[in-house]
């Protein structure tokens, strides 16, 4: 019994597909999240200049929330083409 | 007339709507738990969205955003950054867990683990858990709704009784309508919030400085300048270090998920394509916090040196030649924001008190299985737990604020075993409650002792390295649950 139980993390999907797509998505959304904290928000992190009157600092956040949207939406569309799902 | 009775007026209208609107939705679902708890399981991609959105944007939002871009300048994008994809990881859980939920009945987050890892210890252990974290949560929420009412009213209407008519009537509809109530009427205050959020954000410094560019101009300029680079200020105005914002905003990020009253909304949702296009479309509720932030780096120059910082908004209103009807919008969406988060909270607390923690007790479960009694019990328990949370909000003079901030650290320690529920065949209920306990008391260590911290990151960090070494080893260490109760999870 105990030997037939796998040890390892197991991400079954039933579309082989989808599981390579996630498997794109995360690594792109983990990059987000670093641009979001250290070390990567630091390099953003002044107020000057100012993009559309909003200071750098401000604009880098709000572009990462456009960029996780942008990218999840891709994801979701494919997502749904591909699987049945109700 | 006193201007103060046209505002008053104006929040009055919007309080008979949102009953209206909350009572309503009550008649069409069915009286069993899971209608009462999940909804019968309906709600659309329309109404789930401003669930989830309305019910995170709490008072905090409203009060506390414009507060932290007022006395921390760039702390406050801390805020944004943890949403950004707070909600991406419920994108793969939610829907999981709808399927789950459809096929064995269940309405909660800690039914769905118990059976996972066959451990009613744990289940019981995430009922405390849960009431404890969102007592004071829905506290905040009450205090926010009295201050609001007595600051506006100019002191006429006392804090204990703004309190009491705000969350009368949402004791009312979650009463009467359960998980609907709270679903028509986030929609509504949802809805309502984000038209006076935009409007105020780009107003206010039209109207201040000529535009938010002019404004950012003057702040930069000023002695506020350096406060715009993030990562910004403590709540001391010491300058805040990157350990302190990257920790506090992945440890919150974890979290997001996590909240009790957001992940069981997985079970009120239609399809999976309705939790999807929700996580999808979220951040469009996100950016909200934009116009927000906006509104309190407004106030720092005209306004200096207001205390608490979180009132600034009440403030700027009154301080400001602002057309009343506007001012009673506004306070009528500062309702809304504490109203929104407060229904599903209070909903969410009575229902887990009584699913996985009453119904553990055989004679109970008894009675709750006749037709409608369970319902009746969780009825009992929403009253019971808006009692005590007014209790706190008006009479005890307990650091709510604290408890809170500490929640965050704990109820991340439920990702690892949510995680693991899903893709870790090898995790079993040992490890599972053995993680949860020493995530937890970590946590709390390292919150009460901050001095022993070996870096100064967030404690919820420390209480998940912790939990993780736990769950994994003793998860190994010991035996597996059986094959086909793993199987119903991991392979979905």
């Amino acid at each position: 019994m105990n030997d037939k139980i796998p040890n390892g993390l197991v991400f079954s999907s039933r579309s082989p597909k989808r599981r390579k797509r996630a498997f794109i998505l995360i690594p792109i959304l983990v990059v987000i999240q670093l641009c979001l904290i250290w070390p990567i928000y630091p390099l953003m992190s002044s107020a000057k200049p100012l993009i559309f009157g909003i200071p750098l600092s401000f604009f880098w956040v709000i572009m990462m929330v456009c960029l996780s949207f942008i990218s999840l939406l891709i994801f979701f569309r494919k997502d749904t083409e591909t699987t049945e799902d109700e | 007339m006193a201007d103060w009775i046209i505002i008053l007026g104006i929040c009055g209208i919007y309080l008979a709507i949102t009953l209206v609107m909350g009572i309503i939705p009550g008649r069409k679902v069915s009286n069993s738990a899971a209608g009462y708890v999940a909804g019968d399981r309906s709600m659309n991609v329309l109404i789930l969205y401003f669930v989830l959105g309305a019910s995170i944007f709490s008072s905090f939002a409203f009060l506390g955003g414009p507060g932290w871009a007022y006395s921390r300048g760039a702390a406050a994008f801390y805020i944004i950054a943890y949403g950004a994809l707070g909600m991406v990881p419920f994108y793969f859980f939610g829907p999981k867990a709808r399927k789950l939920g459809a096929k064995y009945g269940f309405v909660t987050q800690a039914e769905l683990l118990q059976d996972r890892y066959n451990s009613k210890v744990l289940s019981a252990l995430l009922a405390v858990l849960t009431v404890v974290v969102l007592i004071p949560y829905l506290t905040l929420q009450m205090k926010g709704a009295g201050l609001v009412l007595n600051t506006i009213s100019e002191g006429v209407i006392p804090e204990w009784l703004g309190a009491g008519i705000a969350y009368g009537v949402v004791l009312i509809y979650v009463f009467f309508s359960g998980v609907m109530g709270v679903g028509w009427t986030n929609t509504f205050q949802g809805i309502f919030m984000l038209i006076i959020a935009w409007f105020l954000g780009i107003y206010l410094p039209e109207k201040m400085y000529g535009g938010i560019g002019p404004m950012f101009e003057e702040l930069i300029a000023s002695d506020f300048g350096d406060a715009l680079t993030a990562p910004g200020l403590t709540s001391s105005g010491a300058s805040w270090d990157w350990w302190g914002f990257s920790s506090a905003v992945l440890i919150s990020a974890i979290g997001f998920s996590m909240w009790p009253h957001f992940f069981m909304k997985a079970f009120a949702a239609k399809s999976d394509r309705t939790i999807k296009l929700t996580v999808v479309l979220y951040p469009t509720f996100q950016i909200f916090l934009v116009p927000i932030l906006i509104i309190g780096f407004a106030a720092v120059l005209a306004f200096p040196n207001v205390t608490p910082a979180d009132s600034i908004l009440p403030h700027v209103l009154l301080q400001m030649d602002l057309p009343v009807i506007l001012i009673g919008l506004v306070c009528a969406g500062t309702l809304a924001a504490s109203m929104s988060s407060g229904d599903a909270i209070v909903h969410a607390a009575a229902s887990v008190a009584v699913r996985d923690g009453f119904s553990k007790s055989p004679s109970l479960a008894e009675w709750m299985k006749s037709e409608g009694n369970e319902r009746k019990m969780i009825r009992i328990l929403v009253i019971v737990i808006s009692l005590i949370a007014y209790y706190f909000a008006v009479f005890a003079e307990t650091d709510i604020v604290s408890l809170l901030l500490g929640a965050y650290g704990g109820i991340a320690q439920i990702f690892p075993l949510v995680f693991a529920m899903f893709y870790w065949p090898r995790a079993n209920g040992k490890g599972a409650l053995a993680g949860l306990i020493g995530g937890i008391l970590v946590t709390l260590f390292f919150l009460y002792n901050p001095e022993f911290k070996p870096l100064p990151i967030h404690e919820g960090i420390y209480g998940l390295i912790v939990n993780l070494a736990l769950l994994i080893g003793i998860s190994l260490a010991t035996e597996p649950e059986e094959r086909e109760r793993i199987e119903r999870y991991t392979e979905l």
